[in-house]
């Protein structure tokens, strides 16, 4: 192994390459040799999420050794090694998560598990599947669409994200208001433990498709939602719900922010059960839509804002509550966008919105950048003036001639965050664009001050600094563990993390969690 | 014909044997690290046999840039430029040729990508695994040149192919000995719609693995299939091979003087001469067909429109 980079940034101390060789020998005698990637590239392309990178020190979280298990047998063997070896394992699924939860901040074992890609069983009967972690849900939906079923998890990286990743960050859909976002359609899972013991995870009991039991802890909230901290989900049992008849999107403009969230409230508390998702497009991001998204130029210049909302179920269902959802609109003062850009950018929903050339500079001119997403989870009362406060620190810092080129705000998108419900909170996001292939410490440094200055903003106003992503990035977590867990939550979270993890293997130190190893 | 786009004329510019990258060809690296979302992946029929990311578009832009950013060196790339299909999936599905292509003039280009690749590293003498494999590939096929013209036209025996006519059927040494059925029927079909054509017998190599082994040889060939259609007035070159045709719009204007005739898909063609003609003598048959482009005229020309015509 080549001699170790002396840029590493002192977030602890990586193996030593006499470990990593010697863990190298003795994973491929334990799964096999083509299921161990050494080269640089292989490595590499395993270091980052869809989170801003921070390409300038790129080689500090290129891990050492990637593997490919395709059996839970596998991932059984590669934690004993990692465990008796003390090297760290970074479990890697889609690896579209945008909180860092796949970067290794100490190198080590990446455990990517795409290779488990195995849908087990499809139980129509019972409303269930069962599949490896690596499976990706557009592909399972694939399978399940000519049963009549789906499987409704739908995040905006639908197309390359998979199970084991969408368990391990928490994830949220787009279609959690009417569906459940993955925690409601996880029904249990086969998990193996940081130091190798393979256990079924389920509402209590043991029962792998029992939805409901009162029996023994639940675990199931634990161990969704660990940023890979505490193992790694190697088989899952999910819910199937019958395809919907109709899929029915409108797209209103408002005049202003205010306006169009008043009425996308007013609609999600309007008990419309096939309502399964409504959401808000803020000033900005209406005027960034217009910069080169070609069903947005031309739509008025008094749209300053918009909403929109989404029914699916069966078509005698829908056809009425599709009446009462424009009435509802328009009587918040909506305009009615049209069929076209109401259909085209709902089925366009997971693939548009980051381009590197969406980036400008404070010219117009384009800047290649990569998307940001500052998200956070906050009460309907809070959303209007939490959206003020997050343009002023755009304004701010937009405005300085060191951020030129460098930043950009993208505006905001709010939705519907409660599961299956659309009461009380939303999802309410900034996305930033950062122009990567120009960052540099002090400039990342900046970057982190920003994300830290708006997620200050989200406390102040009661809410949660990520209702998506996770609070594990640099910027998030130092408020996430000092501010929003303050009241007892981390100190739990450390204690349970040394109990499950004595060797501190699993993901080290996302959330800080080397302190759970301090004394 | 869909307009082209991302002409990336630095693509022609060679890696160097010292592998150090362009800054436009890291910014096209950029380009697709900076998504990170990697909605090539499940599209990518390698990926879906390896399950290995390194072996996708996402995997192939990211590697180059390490390689741009100094963490990787050329020569450790070719086992993994080596799975691509080139079949282009990748690249209608990613988010800078969906949501970008049109108002940038900017899209992702991968099977382009990988040949340039492939291209410099046997130029710069970088040799992957089973290299000697696909030199006796291309000298077997080179082979075939040598005595062309009696190879080539052999499948058309006895059918009525004119000696002269302004419209030539380009027939590769490939269709003309392994995928006869499609140039057979093609001129019966002709037959009873009463077109004459002809066949161009010398029709000079434009297979992609020479363009990628061996580039000023194929260059070679491309021009004397261009200055052999001007020369023998030719008007309409009709292309049976869809991959000699995808190289034929693509890369020859790049270096050659396409002026004076005009390349044609053989769909294309068909579907125009029975807009004009009507079915002529053609029999109907009273059953359901399904017709499916080859994919590089989808996903690599930009022409996706029934059947296949722009």
């Amino acid at each position: 192994m080549a001699g170790r980079s002396q840029m590493y940034t002192g977030l602890g101390t990586p193996p030593e390459a006499a470990v990593v060789d010697k863990a190298i020998d003795r994973l491929k005698g334990a799964i096999g040799a083509e299921k161990v990637v050494t080269s640089m590239h292989g490595r590499a392309v395993r270091a980052s999420c869809p989170a801003p990178f921070p390409l300038h020190i790129w080689e500090e979280h290129v891990p050492d050794i990637v593997v490919l298990p395709k059996t839970t047998e596998d991932v059984v063997a590669v934690v004993r090694i990692a465990n008796e070896l003390k090297i760290p394992i970074v479990p890697r699924a889609g690896a579209s998560d945008l909180c860092d939860l796949v970067v290794p901040l100490k190198k080590g074992i990446v455990l990517d598990v795409k290779s488990m890609d195995q849908v087990i069983e499809i139980d129509e009967e019972n409303m269930c599947v069962t599949v490896q972690p690596g499976v990706n849900m557009w592909k399972l939906n694939e399978l399940l669409g000519p049963l009549g079923l789906i499987f409704p998890d739908d995040p905006a990286g639908y197309y390359n994200a998979a199970i084991g990743g969408r368990i391990g960050a928490g994830g949220w859909s787009l279609l959690g208001m009417g569906y459940g976002h993955i925690h409601e359609n996880l029904i249990s899972m086969e998990y193996v433990l940081p130091t190798g013991e393979v256990v079924w995870i389920g509402p209590g009991g043991g029962a792998k498709k029992i939805r409901k039991s009162s029996v023994g802890y639940r675990f199931k909230e634990l161990f969704t939602n660990t940023s890979g901290t505490l193992g790694v989900c190697t088989q899952a049992v999910l819910e199937l719900w019958p395809k919907a008849e109709v899929v029915a999107p409108a797209f209103f403009g408002f005049h202003s922010f205010p306006e169009a969230h008043h009425a996308a409230d007013t609609l999600s508390k309007s008990g419309l059960r096939t309502l399964s998702g409504v959401f808000t497009f803020d000033e900005r991001k209406v005027e960034f839509l217009r910069r080169d998204d070609e069903a947005w130029i031309p739509q008025p210049r008094e749209i300053k804002a918009a909403t929109g909302a989404v029914l699916y179920g069966t078509t005698a269902e829908v056809e009425g509550a599709k009446e009462r959802m424009y009435q509802i609109f328009e009587h918040c003062g909506g305009m009615y966008l049209g069929n076209e850009i109401s259909e085209l950018d709902w089925a366009s929903r997971h693939d548009r919105y980051h381009l590197a050339m969406h980036g400008r500079d404070q010219s117009g001119n384009v800047v290649l950048m990569s998307w940001h997403c500052e998200d956070a989870g906050l009460n309907s009362s809070e959303i209007v003036e939490v959206n003020r406060k997050w343009n002023a620190i755009a304004a701010k810092h937009l405005s300085l001639p060191e951020n030129d080129g460098i930043f950009d705000c993208w505006g905001s998108f709010s939705y519907v965050n409660s599961p299956l419900k659309g009461r009380g909170d939303w999802l309410t996001e900034v996305d930033w664009g950062i122009a990567e292939l120009e960052l540099t410490p002090e400039r990342w440094a900046r970057w982190v001050d920003i994300k830290r200055e708006i997620s200050l903003v989200t406390l102040e106003h009661g809410g949660s600094i990520s209702a998506c992503h996770g609070g594990t990035r640099p910027g998030d977590v130092e408020l996430a563990v000092r501010e929003e867990l303050k009241e007892g939550s981390y100190e739990l979270m450390k204690k349970i993390k040394r109990l499950l993890d004595p060797n501190n293997i699993m993901n080290p130190n996302k959330y800080l969690l080397d302190e759970a190893y301090e004394d | 014909m869909a307009e082209l786009i991302s002409k990336k004329d630095f693509y022609d510019d060679p890696i160097g044997k010292d592998g150090a990258l362009s800054s436009e060809m890291e910014k096209d690296a950029y380009m697709v690290f900076a998504c990170r979302h990697k909605f090539c992946r499940e599209v990518c029929p390698v990926y879906l046999q390896t399950r290995d990311e390194a072996h996708t578009s996402y995997g192939f832009h990211t590697s180059l840039l390490a390689v741009a950013r100094g963490l990787e060196k050329m020569e450790n790339l070719q086992e993994t430029f080596t799975h691509c299909l080139e079949c282009g999936a990748c690249a209608i599905k990613c988010p800078n040729t969906l949501f970008g292509g049109d108002f940038y003039r900017y899209e992702t280009t991968t099977p382009e990508l990988v040949r340039k690749v492939r291209r410099d590293d046997a130029a710069a003498g970088r040799r992957p695994t089973q290299w000697k494999a696909v030199e006796e590939y291309v000298a077997q096929h080179e082979g075939y040149v040598s005595d062309q013209e009696a190879l080539v036209s052999r499948w058309a025996d006895g059918l009525p192919l004119a000696d002269t006519a302004d419209t030539v059927l380009f027939v590769d040494y490939f269709t003309a000995t392994q995928g006869t059925e499609v140039p057979t029927l093609l001129v019966k079909v002709l037959k009873a719609l009463g077109v004459k054509v002809g066949l161009w017998k010398t029709p000079g190599v434009t297979v992609g693995e020479q363009l990628e082994t061996d580039a000023d040889g194929w260059w070679k060939n491309a021009q004397a299939n261009a200055d052999g259609f001007r020369k023998a007035k030719i008007k309409t070159v009709v292309v049976l091979n869809p991959h000699d045709y995808t190289l034929m719009i693509k890369e020859y204007p790049k270096k050659v003087d396409t002026s004076g005739y005009q390349v044609i898909f053989v769909t294309d063609y068909l579907a125009d001469l029975l807009a004009k003609r009507g079915a002529g003598r053609l029999k109907p048959v009273d059953k359901a067909v399904s017709y499916h482009d080859p994919c590089t005229i989808n996903k690599q020309c930009g022409l996706n429109k029934s059947p296949g015509r722009s």
